[in-house]
């Protein structure tokens, strides 16, 4: 459905953009799509892509250009060094990434010192954000803002008391910190973390099962599943009657089909026409990644790499998110800041930040870590 | 058009609280329609006491509102039926439907009364509807068409694109592009001074005006607005209207609640008048003594004295108010 170019050269006015994206990444099996989980992609992001690029007709007609987007799917991590390499070759200076932290990682490393700029569209590590790579950004919210839109929404409610579950993945222990640092900052209790695993083995009870994991006295459970399957039966299985926020219940999100303001209805209504289901966060990654380029061209007027980057890092930056404020990268580790929704899966509960919670230069920093707490300062 | 004296008494009459001495008393109905986009229909206030005085149903989503040259319709854009709905005044009923497109949000009326132009967010295009004929043709625009304007002298039709940031030319007579203007980010809503060759439109995200100039189609200039308590991103400017003199400009603001009083000559802004939540659409008085503004978050409508430049009544509406037309 969508253009897969191969590497050939085009007219002038033509912008190549890449995506790259994993063959065998689980978050992408057929059964696992199929589950239609929070925060799960619903099949390929570059759908988002090619709707910003389709949208994009009117807004680059001025500065003549035209973008096409190349995409790429690799079957083994190793052939991630001759696709990129392929790319830089065929001068393609916008690589959109999808894929897991330790490829974004490599990816960076790769890139560095070039005249390229990698959008990591799917990785939620905070530790990708702390890595201060010149030409790394990140559109995807990371860990640290989807805990901060979660404590401060808890905050609000003055449910203080939390039980944290979380699986035992690298990438849960990843998001676990970052609530942790988060639920600290806000001053929230903390009263028990417990591992979970995923199975039916009574030999396991006490880490698969939902009312043994659940004993105890808080006010909230917290649950922290990268993969969002054991997450997913929480809700109505817990010993006491509460509520279940993390990845399952309330879930942080960069985007939900349900969310009805700032022009929503109509990108998502495109973006049924393009790709059949309903746009996540991760398509919206996408999106904003390739949208936030086509502002700069507009604004810029060329397709100079150097003026792009400049601009499109700069504070000048104006993009539309849709959900309401303008966005810009963040200076000190490319993070778009942006609005969170939380929503319960069929409505949007709350946006974050929420009201009350301020900062002194810009409220939506008070999602994510901070130019103080980062390390690239 | 200059209203009588009398009228004037009656306006400031109801303003000071003595109701319903002067209702259907001049030319005009004294009435106001405000449509709910949540509630489909039409709410009736009576213009001189403010209170509500019926309702008419329309189809699903009920956005912008404009009465036919005759004042004996209004035409409504039923955005979720697809539809622009005609409403017979006296029967207080729709009587008749247009079918331009699919979602219209926003359209205008040639100066002649016989073409509706109309914004179809959905598909990027321009309608542009016969009222005689029936008929229907478009031009593709930007994405997410929104604000639509007719010059008055009925030779090109001003749509935004919110999408693009763009604001295009469309000439009347070969249906073409004739310029693309860039402005601010997410624009939304126009008006026009012809006297000055300005046309001034909101931008919603970038929280500013763009000011175009007619004869040369390019910005000129800029507003920024800070009202008090309210961060930059928040300051997200929609609905626009200028005085019949065009000398002060009032700019609804969006998330930060107040509507901005601009002095047109000097771009100069005088003054924040907090109303309520969302304050999108705005509509003022023949006497140009009272601007009412829909505010879309609290379901209600703020009205402003325009001399005081302060709210004298809010006054409930219905779910999600979107546009004011005042008869009298």
């Amino acid at each position: 459905m969508f253009a897969t170019a191969p590497f050939v050269s085009h007219a002038e006015s033509e912008l190549e953009i890449g995506y790259i994206g994993w063959k065998k990444d689980p978050r992408y099996s057929k059964s696992h799509l199929r589950k239609r989980l929070p925060l799960q992609p619903g099949g390929r992001p570059d759908a988002g892509a090619q709707l910003a690029i389709n949208d994009s007709k009117f807004a680059l007609l001025e500065s003549g250009t035209s973008l096409n987007l190349q995409k790429k799917l690799i079957r083994k991590p190793e052939q991630l060094e001759e696709t990129l390499q392929a790319y830089f070759d065929a001068g393609i200076a916008h690589v959109l990434l999808d894929l897991p932290v330790d490829m974004v990682a490599r990816a960076a490393e790769l890139a560095k010192g070039r005249p390229v700029l990698l959008y990591n569209v799917s990785a939620f590590e905070d530790t990708l954000r702390q890595r201060c790579d010149a030409n790394l950004l990140h559109t995807i919210p990371s860990h640290r803002m989807l805990a901060d839109a979660l404590t401060q929404f808890l905050l609000d409610r003055k449910w203080k008391n939390l039980l944290v579950l979380k699986g035992t993945q690298p990438i849960d222990q990843a998001w676990n910190e970052s609530f942790l640092a988060s639920a600290k900052r806000l001053g929230l209790r903390i009263r028990d973390t417990r591992d979970f695993v995923l199975g039916t083995d009574p030999r396991n009870r006490s880490k698969n099962n939902i009312a043994l994991l659940t004993k105890g006295k808080y006010d909230v459970v917290v649950v922290l599943d990268a993969l969002a399957e054991f997450a997913a039966l929480v809700p109505f299985q817990t010993q006491n009657a509460r509520p279940v926020v993390g990845s399952a219940g309330l879930v942080p999100v960069a985007w939900h089909w349900s969310w009805e303001r700032h022009g929503a209805p109509q990108l998502q209504n495109r973006f049924r026409k393009l790709a059949e289901r309903d746009m996540n966060s991760i398509d919206w990654a996408a999106w904003v990644a390739v949208k936030s380029l086509v502002q700069t061209i507009q604004r810029v007027g060329n397709t100079d790499f150097n003026q792009i980057n400049e601009f499109l890092r700069g504070d000048n930056l104006e993009v539309d998110t849709f959900k309401g404020a303008s966005s810009s990268y963040r200076s000190w580790n490319g993070q778009l800041r942006q609005n969170l929704l939380l929503t319960d899966g069929r409505s949007v509960i709350e946006r974050a930040p929420l009201t009350g919670f301020l900062h002194k230069t810009e409220n939506m920093d008070t999602l994510g870590l901070g130019e103080q707490e980062s390390a690239c300062n | 058009m200059n209203i009588t004296r009398y009228q004037r008494l009656c306006a400031l009459l109801a303003t000071v609280g003595f109701i319903g001495m002067c209702a259907s008393a001049s030319a005009e109905t004294n009435r106001i329609y405000v449509s709910s986009e949540k509630d489909h229909a039409l709410i009736i206030l009576d213009s001189v006491s403010l209170e509500k005085i019926g309702k008419i149903e329309t189809g699903e989503r009920p956005r912008a509102i404009e009465f036919s040259p005759d004042r004996k319709f209004i035409y409504v854009a039923a955005s979720d039926s697809d539809l622009i709905e005609i409403v017979d005044i006296a029967k207080g009923e729709v009587v008749d439907e247009l079918d331009v497109g699919e979602d219209p949000e926003m359209f205008a009326l040639s100066p002649d009364g016989k073409t509706l132009y109309t914004t179809l967010e959905e598909d990027g295009e321009l309608s542009i509807f016969d009222l005689e004929s029936k008929e229907a043709e478009t031009v593709e625009v930007g994405e997410e068409p929104e604000g639509v304007l007719v010059h008055p002298n009925g030779k090109f039709v001003y749509v935004t694109s919110e999408e693009a940031n763009l604001v295009h030319v469309v000439d009347v007579e070969s249906k073409e592009l004739l310029a693309n203007i860039t402005v601010g980010t997410r624009p939304r809503r126009f008006a026009i001074s012809t006297d000055r060759h300005e046309l001034w439109v909101t931008n919603e995200i970038g929280g500013t005006v763009s000011i175009i100039d007619t004869e040369s189609n390019s910005v000129t200039d800029t507003i920024e607005f800070t009202p008090k308590g309210f961060r930059k991103g928040e300051v997200t400017p929609v609905g626009i209207l200028f005085d019949s003199q065009a000398k002060t400009a009032y700019v609804a603001l969006g998330r930060a609640n107040h509507v901005a009083i601009v002095d047109i000559e000097s771009r100069e802004v005088q003054d924040y008048v907090l109303v309520g939540k969302r304050a999108w659409g705005l509509a003022m008085d023949k006497a140009e003594e009272r601007l009412f503004v829909a505010n879309g978050l609290s379901d209600d409508m703020s009205v402003i004295e325009t001399k005081s430049r302060k709210v004298i009544k809010s006054v409930p509406i219905a779910r999600v108010p979107h546009s004011i037309l005042v008869d009298g």
